[in-house]
Parts: structure tokens; C-alpha cells; sequence
């Protein structure tokens, strides 16, 4: 009977219950709108990395770690291709490995110079474990000895076309100044950012000519299977591999060389909490207003409800089943709105290319941004509205409860 | 037989430093069976008294024992568990639960006393249908004209066979017509089931009514008259 009463008190004000709920359901939307845009964000910026820059696991030389933007050329891994090839064999869980050989280049253009970033990379175990070849906006990717990929950013900068021709000028191992001309044989556009700004890709052969470090990378990449997410995994995958090779190798997770960037990303807890609080704060208000107005309207009903034998208990039991069903539809509402918003994101993204023009974010990320799917947090926020609304249902309920009957009567 | 026993009832209400004195020492006894009217200008006491013996309000001072228990001396939860007992309620305004049909405002009192859903279902029915709502059992109240509402009341006041029913105005917010089918139901049932029956009222056509008239002013009793020739609910008299 109780419950029945709360159901059909709940809709005695259609309206305000409507307006209620709508206010904990757009908050709650707000927040999984909000999970969805950091959750999409942090798999573009996980996808980008592992398609263009880091494999899920890293081999360097000890040392190098700490200054490996600096792209040292006195530590290189020797026999790089050997021990790729041994890795990719020895281990079942390495699906694939590749060498890569990273220095720091001006590229020189006919109308304009950079600074920029060289990498060479082995065109046929490269593509098994990254994916550039598929991210080639124009010509090809690399093939033979002489070609040469640049990143679409750069290429604008630099005001060069396919076919055009680019002089690197790098120092070798020795500390030789080199220069060398290469046409453009492939133009990359990648969601990586940071590659299509300052990325040149030669092969690795032509790279260790060039850097006089014969069969040496600065790093094996490895591809090794589960998901890339599951970093504790790799750290002990990783933790085997470098006890097998011994004290001159160091092995990284893709998350280790990225830490900075998902320090920034981690943020997105602290925000996601202070989001929460702001809508549990309104979900609060908004609960806590319309039960003490209907408590109000209702004293002489509770009055009478208290002479005619009801409980206290009785009586915040009511009033919780009150709050929950409010809360109960907020929490629907939200998610069902919750879910179109995501759809929404997900499928067809946000584009902030045009308003930010050529704009390109320092990190490898770019400005179309999609939303991604996180049922679990739906249904989280789904129990977190209906379970608050209950609970703070308590404070007007203990009002109700202290209402004295006969001074309820008496404003009858 | 003594229903209830009232003696030096005394009843102060505090408002910041003014002390009101709302009754100044009633001695009473109420009879079981009796139809009881108490009246008296407004101030006088009667919604305090009734609010006393309805175990709603409790006295400053003296002891109000009904069917030999002392009411003064019991806690809330003892209190709230006499009213869901042994008495009845009928205000001025109704009060019934709007949101509840009649059937279901007049069932919650056996719910409360944990009857079984068939036997409610027979009483409560069987009740409609005595005080002539046989057609607005599943109504709710808003549904309903004033009378109506007033007989649902009564109706939820007696359905659980109540030692006394306390009625607070009963007829002031009815039309005279309506509210003599009211009393007359009352009384019809105060004699078919010796219900005891205590009423507040103002009104002349209630007091006429009653079989004794207790006049309240400034908190004490100033008359109590017994009324020989009240109207007989009775066919033929």
C-alpha cells in the first residue's frame, strides 16, 4: 500500500516530478557525455601512438630512455634487424617486431627550411607492426632506397607537393654533416599530429648510410598480442624480455614513453569526479526541493496519516519510495539521453578542424574528436542518480517524519 | 459502563514567553455508547480536549484514562499504537488520502492492523455499502461531493470496530442537509454498534443531536446537559 501511495504521489505533479527528473537526467547525460568525449579522446590518442609512433613494448639501448628525444646516436641497438628477427621468434607473445632508427634533421626546402624529425624505417617489417602504409594521403609508401614519405603538416609548411624534392641535412654518428636530396615519393596523413608536422620517413637502410651507424637502430618495436590497454601484462611481458637480453637493453610500455601526455589525460578522473559532484549537488537540490514542497503541501495528509496509526517508519519509507522514483526515471532519462548524445559522438564525432583552422594540437590527437561506448559507466551513473536520489531523500523524509499530528491537523 | 475517565485536565501552550492556557482543569466522564457533543466558542478547548483524548496531544497536568489506561502516561509509540487501535477519526476537512479510491482510504486501517487481504476486502465493502457509497467504492475523493468524502471518513473511522470515535467538527464544512445525512448515519451507527461518538462543534443542528452537551469556555466545562428528546435514527419514532 505504502508503495503504491509513493507511486501515485510521485505523479499527483506530473509536472514538477517531470522537471525533477529531466533536471537528473541532463545532468547525468552531462557525465556520461563528458566520460564518452575523455574515453574517445584517450583511445584516439592510445590508437594514434600505436599506429604511428610506439608498439605496445620498446626496446632500447640502457640509457637512452631519459634522452631519447634528444635522439643520441653514440647508444644504438647493433644488429638491429638480428635481434628484431630473434625477438619476433623466441618470444610467442611478440606477434611482430620492427627497427626503427630516429635522428633530428633541418629539411630543406626551395622555399622554406624546418627542423624537423627523420625516421628510418624497414618498409617490410614496418607495416606489420605500424600502419603508415595505410595512412598515405598521396604517391606511396616506402619501397626501395630513395624514396621518401613526408608528413602532410610538414609538407604545408615547407610548401612542397609529390614529386617535389627535399634536402636532409642531419649529422651522422661521427659527427659528420650530411647532406642528402630526396624526392617525395609519399605524402602521410595520419590523426597523429605530431607526426604529420615533423615527421620525414626514409628507409632504414638509407638512414644508417646517412647516420654511418650500419645494422644499428635506436629501437625495436615491438607488436605483441592482448590488449595494449592491459599495461601490467606488457610490464611483465617486458620485464622477461629484458632479463633474457641482459643489463644493455631497457624495454618500455607504450604508456611509459607516453606517461606525460596520460598524466594530462589522467586529469579526466579529477574532472569526471568534480562533474559528478556538480550533477549529485543539483540531483540533491533538485530532489530535496520538490519532497520538502510536497511534504509541505501534505502536512495535513501526513497528519492524518500519523493519527490514523502510521509510523514513523512508515512514513520515511514512503517518502524514500518517493525519492527513488524520481530518481529511478532521472536515471533512465539520463541514460536514454545519455546514450543518443553518445551515439551521436561516436558515429559522427565532433569536427573542431574548421574552427581551429591549421591549428594542430602539440599532442597525437586531432581535432575531430569521437566519443567512444562505455556501457559500464552508463549503468553507473544510472545507480549513482537513483541511489543518491534515495539517500538524500532521508533529510526531507526525517521532516516528514517529525511532523506532530496534531499540529499537522491543526493546518487543515 | 466508564469509557473514559477525564480528571483536572489541564493543557498549557507555550508561544516564546506567553503562556496560553487552553484548558484549566476539565473532570469528565464519558459513558461507552454515548453520543457526546462538545461544544463552545472558539478558544474554548474543544479541538485541544478531543486532541487529548484522541491520544494526539498530550495534558500538562491530571489523567485521561481510557477503558482503564492512563493516556498521559504513555510514550509516542504506545500512543500511535492506541490510535491505530481503539480510535477513530473524523475531521472537519475529511482528510482522506486523495491520492487512495474510498475503498483503499477505508481499507488502510485493517492493512495497518495486518488483516488478510479477503477479510478486508468483505469489511471494507460491506462498510461502503452501509453508509450508501455502493457506486463510488473505487472513486477517489476528489471525485467526490463533500458529503461523499464525509462518509468515507466515517466509514475509515469505523472500520476497524473502534472503542471511540472522535470527530472534530464533522458537519462544518457540509451543507445543513448533508450534514444532518451525515449525523444521522453517526448516529445510526453509534446505535447499531454502541460506538461511542465525541464531536467538537459549533453547530446548533449537531449539539440538538447528541444525546449529552458538554459547553467548554475559557478551558473548563460550564455546562454538561443531557438531551432527552434527540432525534431517533430509528423508522417509525
Amino acid at each position: 500500500m505504502l508503495f503504491k501511495m509513493a507511486i501515485r504521489n510521485v505523479f499527483r505533479h506530473t509536472r514538477r516530478t517531470l522537471i525533477t527528473a529531466a533536471a537528473i537526467g541532463l545532468g547525468l547525460m552531462f557525465m556520461i557525455m563528458i566520460d564518452s568525449m575523455f574515453g574517445g579522446v584517450e583511445n584516439q590518442a592510445v590508437r594514434n601512438i600505436l599506429e604511428t609512433d610506439n608498439s605496445e613494448l620498446v626496446v632500447y639501448p640502457t640509457g637512452v630512455f631519459e634522452n631519447r628525444f634528444l635522439f643520441p646516436l653514440d647508444t644504438l641497438i647493433e644488429d638491429a634487424s638480428a635481434l628484431s628477427a630473434q625477438l619476433e621468434a623466441d618470444y610467442a607473445d611478440v606477434i611482430s617486431a620492427t627497427p626503427r632508427l630516429r635522428f633530428a634533421v633541418f629539411a630543406i626546402g626551395p622555399q622554406a627550411e624546418l627542423f624537423a624529425f627523420g625516421m628510418g624505417i624497414d618498409p617490410e617489417t614496418d607495416p606489420k607492426v605500424f600502419d603508415l602504409q595505410n595512412k598515405i594521403e598521396e604517391g606511396r609508401f616506402l619501397e626501395a632506397d630513395g624514396d621518401l614519405v613526408i608528413g602532410s603538416g610538414l609538407a604545408k609548411e615547407l610548401n612542397l607537393a609529390l614529386g617535389d624534392y627535399l634536402l636532409i641535412q642531419t649529422r651522422s654518428r661521427r659527427g659528420v654533416m650530411d647532406v642528402r636530396e630526396y624526392e617525395i615519393t609519399g605524402i602521410v596523413n595520419t590523426s597523429n599530429p605530431l607526426i604529420n608536422a615533423n615527421a620525414v620517413f626514409i628507409t632504414l637502410a638509407d638512414a644508417q648510410t646517412i647516420l654511418e651507424a650500419p645494422g644499428a637502430a635506436s629501437e625495436i618495436n615491438l607488436h605483441v598480442k592482448g590488449k595494449p590497454r592491459d599495461t601490467e601484462r606488457l610490464n611483465i611481458l617486458g620485464s622477461k624480455i629484458g632479463k633474457d637480453l641482459g643489463a644493455d637493453f631497457e624495454l618500455y610500455t607504450w604508456y611509459d614513453l607516453n606517461a606525460g601526455l596520460f598524466e594530462i589525460a589522467g586529469q579526466k578522473q579529477s574532472v569526471g569526479f568534480f562533474i559528478a559532484f556538480i550533477v549529485i549537488v543539483i540531483a540533491l537540490v533538485g530532489i530535496v526541493n520538490t519532497m520538502l514542497l510536497s511534504i509541505y503541501e501534505r502536512i495535513p495528509e501526513l497528519g492524518t496519516m500519523r493519527a490514523m496509526g502510521f509510523s514513523k517508519g512508515n512514513i520515511r519509507w514512503m517518502m524514500l519510495a518517493e525519492g527513488s522514483i524520481i530518481g529511478f526515471f532521472g536515471g533512465l532519462f539520463g541514460v536514454i539521453l545519455g546514450l543518443g548524445v553518445v551515439t551521436y559522438m561516436t558515429e559522427v564525432g565532433m569536427d573542431f578542424s574548421s574552427l581551429m583552422g591549421d591549428f594542430e594540437l602539440p599532442m597525437p590527437l586531432d581535432l575531430h574528436y569521437r566519443g567512444e561506448y562505455n556501457f559500464g559507466y552508463m549503468a553507473f551513473t544510472f545507480f549513482l542518480g537513483w541511489i543518491v536520489s534515495t539517500v538524500i531523500t532521508l533529510i526531507p523524509a526525517r521532516k516528514a517524519t517529525r511532523i506532530e499530528p496534531s499540529e499537522a491537523l491543526r493546518s487543515t | 459502563m466508564a469509557l473514559l475517565t477525564i480528571e483536572d485536565l489541564k493543557k498549557d501552550y507555550k508561544t516564546g514567553k506567553v503562556i496560553t492556557k487552553a484548558l484549566r482543569g476539565i473532570d469528565l466522564v464519558i459513558e461507552e455508547g454515548e453520543f457526546l457533543s462538545i461544544a463552545g466558542p472558539s478558544g474554548s478547548g474543544k479541538t485541544t480536549l478531543l486532541n487529548i483524548i484522541g491520544c494526539l496531544d498530550v495534558p500538562t497536568s491530571g489523567t485521561v484514562s481510557l477503558n482503564g489506561t492512563d493516556l498521559s502516561d504513555l510514550k509516542k509509540k504506545a500512543r500511535a499504537e492506541l490510535r491505530k487501535d481503539a480510535i477513530g477519526f473524523v475531521f472537519q476537512s475529511f482528510n482522506l488520502i486523495p491520492v487512495l479510491t474510498a475503498f483503499e482510504n477505508v481499507e488502510i486501517p485493517l492493512i495497518l492492523l495486518h488483516w488478510d487481504k479477503r477479510k478486508r476486502k468483505e469489511t471494507v465493502e460491506q462498510l461502503l455499502i452501509d453508509v450508501g457509497l455502493k457506486e463510488y467504492i473505487h472513486r477517489r475523493p476528489l471525485a467526490m461531493s463533500g458529503g461523499q468524502q464525509q462518509r468515507v471518513a466515517i466509514a475509515r473511522a469505523l472500520v476497524k470496530d473502534p472503542k471511540l470515535v472522535l470527530a472534530d467538527e464533522p458537519t462544518a464544512n457540509l451543507d445543513s442537509t448533508t450534514g444532518m445525512e451525515t449525523l444521522k448515519l453517526m448516529k445510526e451507527l453509534n446505535e447499531r454498534k454502541n460506538t461511542t461518538f465525541v464531536f467538537s462543534t459549533h453547530d446548533r443542528m449537531v449539539m440538538d443531536f447528541a444525546h449529552r452537551l458538554i459547553l467548554l469556555k475559557d478551558g473548563k466545562v460550564a455546562s454538561d446537559t443531557r438531551n432527552r428528546n434527540t432525534p431517533s435514527t430509528k423508522p417509525g419514532k
